[in-house]
């Protein structure tokens, strides 16, 4: 399974590197819960370089279920845009942050950063010497999820940071602490963190929305 | 049966069965209380490994093991979950008279468990799995909805905040294991130990919302449930601080290292004046009492930097009467914010004469909490600004200046509470018609704060106790 997945690897670091400056620079939910699920797939198929190919489907579908339920909170929440009679949620446009330009300049220079780091000889992970793109791939999720976190104080959206960055450690943690114990702790706590995401969002876009609309 | 199970299994199973009793809320809180009760006592008196007479003759084991990790119940632990259950149990039982929401006690029951679980697990690493998904959990108290209202931002900042830094903490106890493991292949090399030192100090700085990580504190004091900010603000500290005990008691590269008490004394001493300083311009009891947090904790942290069995017992006590004045402001706090629907010194003028009862019990609450004279905050403070005093005295006069601070807010918050509203007529003083449970439960609240400030030889022995099981962990 390594050998027929490794040709994918570089690929996979691409798609890692997009999905996170993706959900760094653009807000709308859409865009950024089907980033989160890239992230989540890609992490998964450089992970078998390194682990089990049973410990990687176990991140895949935790990964599956932090997705579902981000994806239907913000379906439940019209994914944070105000309702309008008759539209549907898809046909809105999308939506990008007023700061575009400053959000695009920080993400390049944390991905410059983060992959400049990964790549020193003396700052590579623990147990990833012989694994560069596990290296690189947690060195750019952990480094572009707390750029999401400290850009953004919306429940959902810091929600997709943290997420991103856990995964970042974990992809890492997992050649270090491979045991299927921590493995599934490590689920919880992911599940466990989108949850409570998404009760926040929900309190804070729709708290009164009921009556409003009635 | 397995000891793990009692006190980590019992209370998460129990959270769902509370939730489905929502509607039934004298039963749910009854429930809560009493199991909270019951695993405190359990926790102090249950032998193991013998059969137990009043299980039937079950016998109960302190170990378990699941996937590979043992669970096990260990004597400092036992202390620690009396701490943490019989504390659950009166902001349970104050929840009987106060308007919480509806995950209050569910998610407190779950965390509680979770919490307990963070005790027991071996390796104590793990433990950061376990205070995470506690984390998790107690977000769902920390945010009210009101029926009709829409949230704020504000409302929901300082959940989020306590689960992003409770996550960034994670990463660095998680990795501080593989250094150990890295420093048992080759204990010569002294590079893994201080890298792990310097991990788990990085850890327990974000834990414990040391400066510059401290936001939350004071957001959800102001904006979460009182009770559930209480909770947060006692019980999951406490659970952070006996982990960070039972490190310090366990590894001896770590407790024989002058480094970390020095960082402690640092980082207590920085949260003592950055309270000291943000608290002096509040005008609202809600951050009051977030900044009074942070220089409590800060105290904490510098009795343990002491690195004396003294210094953790003055640490632990201060640990312990903070959970006596969070519940009591919890429940003023609330009746104020029911009424007045706001907690703002200005908006309250004149409050004190409409309600002496609650107007009193804040203040109190907040000047326990200070460690001021005559309150049950005072001999913790008094124990440790005098071992501070002969070691560190910068350290002590920084403490001084959070009381005095916190004091002088108190002040001027009483000064507002009993002013008169511009251009109105002097009203006689009134005590609002309260029930017999909440008359019962204020009478007592107040009680305690005065007799321990007063009295406070009846709960040191308990406190020395824990103190002196903790620091011979690892000795």
């Amino acid at each position: 399974m390594q050998l027929t997945l490794m040709p994918f690897v570089t690929p996979v670091l691409l798609a890692i590197l997009l999905a996170g400056s993706v959900l760094v620079v653009i807000s709308d939910w859409r865009v950024g819960i089907a980033a989160l699920l890239v992230e989540y797939v890609a992490t998964a198929v450089v992970l078998t370089q390194l682990v089990i190919l049973e410990v990687a489907l176990v991140k895949l579908i935790a990964g599956l279920l932090v997705v579902t339920i981000m994806g239907v909170t913000a379906w439940q929440l019209n994914f944070g845009r105000p309702g309008t009679p008759g539209a549907a949620p898809w046909q809105f446009r999308f939506e990008t942050p007023t700061a575009l330009p400053f959000r695009l300049m920080a993400v390049i220079m944390v991905v410059v950063s983060a992959l400049y780091v990964a790549g020193q000889p003396n700052l590579v992970l623990p147990g990833l010497d012989q694994a560069p793109a596990i290296n690189s791939a947690s060195y750019l999720l952990m480094a572009l999820g707390l750029l999401n976190l400290g850009l953004t104080e919306e429940p959902l959206g810091a929600g997709l940071g943290l997420l991103t960055l856990l995964l970042g450690f974990e992809t890492f943690y997992a050649a270090i602490e491979p045991s299927l114990a921590v493995v599934a702790l490590m689920a919880a706590v992911e599940v466990g963190v989108a949850l409570a995401v998404s009760y926040l969002a929900a309190l804070q876009h729709g708290s009164g929305r009921g009556e409003a609309e009635s | 049966m397995s000891a793990p199970i009692l006190f980590a299994g019992i209370p998460l199973l129990l959270a769902p069965l509370v939730y489905l009793l929502t509607r039934a809320r004298p039963v749910a809180t009854g429930l809560s209380v009493l199991m909270a009760l019951l695993m405190a006592l359990l926790a102090l008196s249950l032998p193991f490994g013998q059969p137990v007479g009043f299980l039937g003759g079950l016998t109960v084991q302190d170990t378990m093991v699941i996937l590979g990790r043992s669970f096990t119940v260990e004597a400092a632990d036992r202390l620690a979950l009396a701490f943490m259950f019989s504390q659950a149990a009166l902001l349970f039982l104050a929840s009987g008279i106060t308007d919480t929401g509806p995950a209050f006690l569910p998610a407190g029951v779950g965390v509680l468990g979770l919490l307990a679980a963070a005790q027991f697990v071996q390796p104590f690493l793990f433990a950061a799995i376990f205070l995470e998904l506690a984390a998790a959990l107690a977000v769902f108290m920390l945010v009210e909805e009101r029926p009709g209202e829409k949230l704020s931002p504000r409302a929901t900042r300082g959940a989020l905040r306590f689960l992003v830094y409770t996550t960034l903490g994670l990463p660095f106890i998680l990795l501080t294991g593989w250094l150990l493991e890295a420093n048992a292949a080759s204990p010569a090399d002294p590079t893994f130990t201080n890298h792990a030192t310097l991990m788990l100090m990085i850890g327990f700085t974000v834990l414990l919302a040391v400066v510059p990580f401290h936001s939350w504190v004071p957001a959800i004091a102001e904006h979460a449930p009182p009770l559930a900010a209480a909770f947060v603000l006692s019980v999951f500290s406490q659970a952070v601080v006996f982990l960070l005990l039972t490190f310090l008691g366990t590894y001896p590269w770590l407790n024989q290292n002058l480094v970390v008490y020095r960082a402690l004394t640092l980082a207590g001493g920085a949260m003592a004046l950055l309270g000291a300083v943000f608290a002096f311009g509040q005008r609202n009891f809600g951050r009051s009492l977030g900044y009074a947090v942070l220089v409590d904790t800060g105290a904490v942290m510098l009795g343990i930097g002491l690195g004396t069995q003294a210094g953790i017992a003055a640490a632990l006590t201060t640990l312990a009467l903070r959970g006596i004045a969070l519940p009591l402001w919890a429940v003023a706090i609330a009746e104020i914010r029911k009424t007045e629907g706001s907690d703002e010194f200005e908006a309250l003028r004149g409050y004190g004469r409409r309600n002496a009862i609650a107007a009193g019990a804040v203040i109190l609450g907040l000047l326990s909490l200070a460690g001021f004279p005559l309150t049950a905050g005072f001999p913790g403070r008094w124990a440790l600004l005098s071992l501070l005093a002969q070691i560190h005295p910068t350290a002590a006069v920084l403490l001084l200046l959070g009381i005095v601070s916190i004091s002088f807010v108190c002040a001027r918050g009483l000064a507002r509470l009993l002013a008169l509203p511009a251009g109105s007529e002097p009203a006689p003083w009134s005590f609002p018609h309260i029930s017999r449970a909440a008359t019962a439960l204020y009478a007592l609240a107040v009680t305690v704060v005065v007799v321990l400030g007063v009295f406070p030889q009846w709960i040191l022995p308990a406190v020395a106790d824990t103190a002196s099981a903790l620091a011979r962990l690892g000795h």
